[in-house]
């Protein structure tokens, strides 16, 4: 048992195999591990260690038998750096970090995405289809040029899931943002809804569906280890950690933590 | 019915219902890290390095695990600064469980002014960081300079009334420099640090630490924690809390014998599935191996590998 958290953490070498703009503000990343395989589940993320550089944590975006595929947009030197890799580069992954989140059985599931938030979705959705479970996706992004196809990358089936999409600029899709299509669904229908996004967007989307037990958020940022020691990505007013516990909490669990971190 | 052995022990003045502490730089800035080390069922909660002033950190990668079983960081003492230290003590307080501040400086003075800040909050000890291998002239400069270590550990133990521990790292010196900290007045010692280590990515061709140089934990370094307990323990009989590599209760068990009062468990606890039963079951095991030995107490026990 103590083998298989530690072979998480190390961080194992790999390739880069693609790695280019997917929409007006994302980037997609492959890349093949050079001696490891690894087990991936969704909403699991990986430390992305960009040689001398940075160690950014980035969650997975799709695995197949071969490859790893991570969703990212550019935020700073580490990430800026990141896109500048050609096929053939080395770096390092450390993971998969954090708790798998996923679909059992038949269930119906809503995901509110907000802007690169659609990062881990690809994967959930192919989970989903292998376990019949039904995902409605909305999407929303402020400038329509964010989009990008989600089937036709990752190849997924369009069996049991939809999107809707959503934009700031009116373009494509429905006008507003996720959270306001959010206002006209019938949530009762759903098993779990989960929202991923900038944390504005968690806090007001835990606000709006408080008084539920089955809703949850995928958090962002403030990992700096990865693996539970420094301590930077403690929840306020929890015992919990965002990289052994999370991504993927209750509303419940971390509305404290986001009206402290807002405020 | 044979009565259960018992694992109380004190070390450096301080009660404890069993051996097994937390060690320093595993969480332990905030109010909310103490209360998960508490929930592992340590005996005493050390915190991180406090330094007086908020200390920026290296840029990760900070903290990485390597093949060979052991751990690598070079976290570069990141903490929040004195002002923390209130917020931790009162929840440690709140929970009932002793909590020893480890304190860092770049100067004596400094030392003694996160000393003064944790007495005044009422700390139940001080873990004097003499040893960090990774934050230049915060660490381990200190350790290997017997001199040094005497003024810094005098002019903290002048300043404050609660148990002042040592904590030295591996260096040629270590055992003068123990010496010299229990004839300044240290009540004890941590023996010992990470050792400074590197690791070398062998595709992109560089070292994967930001800081390049860090501090090795875990199994590979027990062997030689052992070996640097039992020498100061032989020396000079001192309360020792033995600090490197504790993986198994075997691990315990060979640190109590050879001279250690209590231990520091950090890098095994981060590796483990089943964090919050691991302290438990070490616990457990030894309980069963004084008994088979015919021990009442853990206590009996501390240092009798020297006898050979």
């Amino acid at each position: 048992m103590l083998e298989s958290t530690r072979l998480r953490y190390i961080v194992k070498p790999a390739r880069v195999i693609e790695n280019k703009p997917i929409s007006g503000s994302m980037h997609i990343l492959r890349i093949e591990l050079i001696r490891h395989s690894v087990e991936v589940e969704p909403f699991n993320f990986f430390n992305i260690w960009v040689p001398r550089v940075d160690e950014i944590p980035l969650s997975i975006a799709y695995a197949d038998s071969k490859s790893l595929f991570f969703i990212y947009r550019i935020r700073g030197v580490g990430t800026k750096t990141l896109s500048q890799l050609k096929p053939g580069e080395f770096i390092g992954v450390k993971g998969p970090l954090g708790k798998g989140f996923k679909p059992l059985n038949n269930r119906r599931w809503l995901i509110v995405a907000g802007g690169v938030g659609i990062a881990p979705v690809p994967f959930l959705l192919s989970f989903a289809i292998k376990t019949n479970t039904k995902i409605d996706v909305i999407w929303g992004v402020k400038k329509s040029d964010e989009f990008f196809d989600l089937s036709n990358v990752f190849g997924l089936k369009q069996r049991g899931w939809r999107l809707i999409k959503v934009s700031e600029d009116c373009q494509d899709g429905l006008c507003g943002t996720a959270l306001s299509v959010l206002n006209s669904v019938s949530i009762n229908d759903y098993d779990v809804v989960l929202a991923i996004g900038p944390q504005q967007m968690l806090l007001s989307f835990c606000r709006m569906l408080k008084d539920r037990e089955n809703v949850y958020v995928s958090l962002e940022n403030m990992v700096k280890c990865g693996i539970g020691v420094c301590g930077s990505c403690y929840l306020k007013g929890s015992h919990k950690l965002l990289c052994i516990d999370g991504p993927v909490f209750k509303c419940s669990e971390v509305v404290d933590h986001l009206e402290s971190s807002i405020s | 019915m044979d009565q259960e052995p018992s694992l109380r022990t004190s070390v450096a003045g301080i009660e404890l219902l069993h051996p097994i502490m937390n060690a320093s730089g595993f969480l332990g800035y905030s109010k909310e890290h103490i209360r998960r080390l508490a929930s592992y069922g340590f005996s005493a909660i050390v915190t991180k390095t406090i330094t007086p002033y908020p200390k920026k950190g290296y840029d990760p990668p900070i903290i990485i695990a390597l093949s060979n079983g052991g751990l690598l960081n070079a976290v570069g003492l990141e903490n929040p600064g004195k002002e923390c230290i209130n917020e931790m003590v009162e929840e440690a307080k709140k929970l009932g469980i002793p909590i020893i501040i480890s304190v860092g400086g770049a100067t004596e003075e400094e030392f003694a002014e996160v000393a003064e800040e944790a007495e005044l909050r009422g700390a139940t000890a001080i873990e004097l960081n003499l040893s960090c291998p990774h934050a230049k002239g915060y660490g381990i400069e200190i350790g290997m300079d017997p001199q040094k270590v005497f003024s810094v550990v005098k002019n903290v133990a002048s300043v404050t009334k609660i148990p002042v521990i040592a904590k030295l790292g591996l260096s040629d010196k270590v055992l003068e420099s123990a010496g010299k900290a229990l004839e300044a007045g240290a009540s004890g010692l941590t023996l010992i640090n990470t050792i400074k280590a590197m690791a070398i990515d062998i595709y992109s061709l560089k070292p994967i630490l930001t800081n390049v140089f860090g501090g090795l934990s875990g199994p590979p370094i027990h062997p030689i924690a052992v070996r640097v307990v039992y020498e100061v323990y032989r020396e000079y009989k001192a309360d020792i809390i033995g600090c490197g590599g504790v993986t198994k209760w075997e691990d315990v068990a060979e640190f109590v014998v050879a001279g250690a009062r209590a231990v520091e468990v950090g890098t095994a606890i981060i590796f483990s599935t089943t964090q919050h039963k691991f302290v438990e079951e070490m616990l457990d095991s030894l309980r069963n191996w004084l008994k088979m030995l015919g021990f009442k107490g853990i206590e009996e026990v501390v240092g009798i590998a020297q006898k050979i």
